[in-house]
């Protein structure tokens, strides 16, 4: 994924499913703020600079926690089994937190983590200064309160294995996600209740959303090739005509002779993909692949074919081999990233 | 020192709780209040010498309208 889809994902999906679950904080930056304008009737700023504090705070509190998981990524590099675990539990999480928006059984309202009392604490008594340092202090604390999104991204910053790649992530992330936060929080006072309830049914089902893609990565990741992809272009492909399955179908069949397979083959990185993504190999034959990363910082560096138990890393502008010996036969493997997003397939012939 | 339990209804998110325990620690006579957003309850520790469980519950009310509390 790359730092402007991650952008993009903040400016929509998070920015809705996060204020639905900090945008209680950032009230009560507005409301400590309101009441310091009733008691000194003289000074007349607008809401504009306890919101940007807030927002700044929050922008520096993620990028650090980005620089953190990247690099507790680097330490080591989460197993194949882990990065599944993490991938529903994040896909099970989302779908809690929009559960409990849309108020479905008050058993999701246990989704939604409590911030630590210590803390809360410490901001009740800062709020009370009347310093900028309350709105700020409130803003950085969103960290102990993530959102679904904001959980994919963290798992995502933890894959990049990279401190400033996990960094540039999490910056990327909440810096999309800043516009709407300030735009709500400066028209707060007009938003009425009415508002607030559509608004918090389209975060829910933008929630809903990318916990399906989370747990249909994480169904990729098993190895399986039951996803969502391949169900809808099974359905698309039975109802229309389709090259592209008609080739595939040929390449599992040994006869074909228009498709030629190797026993070596070359994977180039790009941002957001491997090139080519589909390959064709002998069965039964030892096969080498050069992994060659150009430009993936992100979980395109994880190299991954589940069926065979290979993950390799290829670290960005290096290049790495892996051999391994194709089944004998004819079938179809999936590769792609730790994550699940970016795949294609190994066609052994 | 006493602790009574409280249901609270009508919140909606973490901030809610952290809302209600900030007020209730702010008024006279409450020592502690723990507010739990997922099971809607608030354990409060008051001096019965200064402070009405019926004056707590006031205060949450007076919070927001949405809000209100009961003594389990």
């Amino acid at each position: 994924m790359d730092l402007i889809t991650i952008f993009l994902t903040g400016l929509f999906a998070g920015a809705l499913s996060c204020l639905a679950v900090q945008g209680g904080l950032l009230a009560t930056t507005i409301a400590q703020r309101h009441e310091l304008k009733l008691q000194d009737q003289t000074k007349q700023s607008g809401n504009a600079l306890p919101i940007l504090c807030f927002l700044i705070a929050k922008l520096i509190a993620h990028t650090i926690l980005g620089l953190l998981l990247g690099w507790l990524g680097s330490a080591f590099q989460l197993s194949l089994t882990a990065n599944i675990i993490l991938q529903v539990a994040v896909g099970i999480f989302m779908l809690g937190t929009a559960f409990n928006l849309l108020q479905v059984h008050p058993i999701f309202r246990y989704f939604i983590i409590q911030p630590p009392r210590f803390l809360t604490r410490l901001v009740r008594k800062e709020s009370k200064s009347k310093s900028v340092f309350a709105p700020a202090l409130l803003g950085a604390f969103t960290v102990f309160i993530p959102c679904g999104a904001t959980q994919a991204m963290m798992a995502l910053a933890i894959a990049s294995g990279n401190p400033l790649s996990g960094a540039a992530i999490l910056f990327a992330f909440v810096l999309g996600t800043s516009p709407l936060f300030f735009l709500l929080g400066y028209l707060a006072t007009r938003v009425g209740e009415g508002m607030q309830q559509k608004f918090t049914k389209v975060a829910a089902f933008a929630l809903i959303l990318l916990a399906m893609l989370n747990l249909n990565n994480a169904v990729a990741l098993t190895g399986s090739k039951v996803t969502f992809e391949s169900i809808s272009k099974g359905f698309y492909c039975t109802v229309s005509y389709c090259e592209s399955s008609a080739t595939v179908a040929n390449a599992a069949t040994p006869d074909n002779v228009k498709i030629r397979a190797t026993n070596e083959a070359t994977i180039e990185f790009t941002e957001t993909a491997y090139s080519p993504n589909v390959i064709n190999v002998k069965a039964g034959e030892n096969i080498k692949l050069n992994l060659v990363n150009k430009a993936g910082a992100g979980c395109v560096q994880a190299f991954t074919i589940p069926e065979l138990s290979i993950q390799k890393v290829v670290r960005i502008g290096s290049s790495e081999t892996i051999n391994f010996t194709a089944p004998s036969e004819p079938t179809q493997i999936a590769f792609m990233c730790s994550m699940g997003m970016y795949r294609g397939t190994i066609n052994v012939i | 020192m006493q602790t009574i339990k409280l249901n609270i209804y009508g919140m909606h998110c973490t901030s809610c709780a952290f809302n209600i325990d900030g007020e209730l620690e702010d008024t006279e006579g409450v020592k502690e209040s723990k507010t739990n957003y997922a099971k809607q309850q608030a354990e409060v520790t008051y001096d019965s010498k200064k402070i009405s469980v019926d004056k707590i519950v006031s205060v949450i009310r007076k919070l927001d309208d949405k809000y209100d509390a009961e003594v389990i």
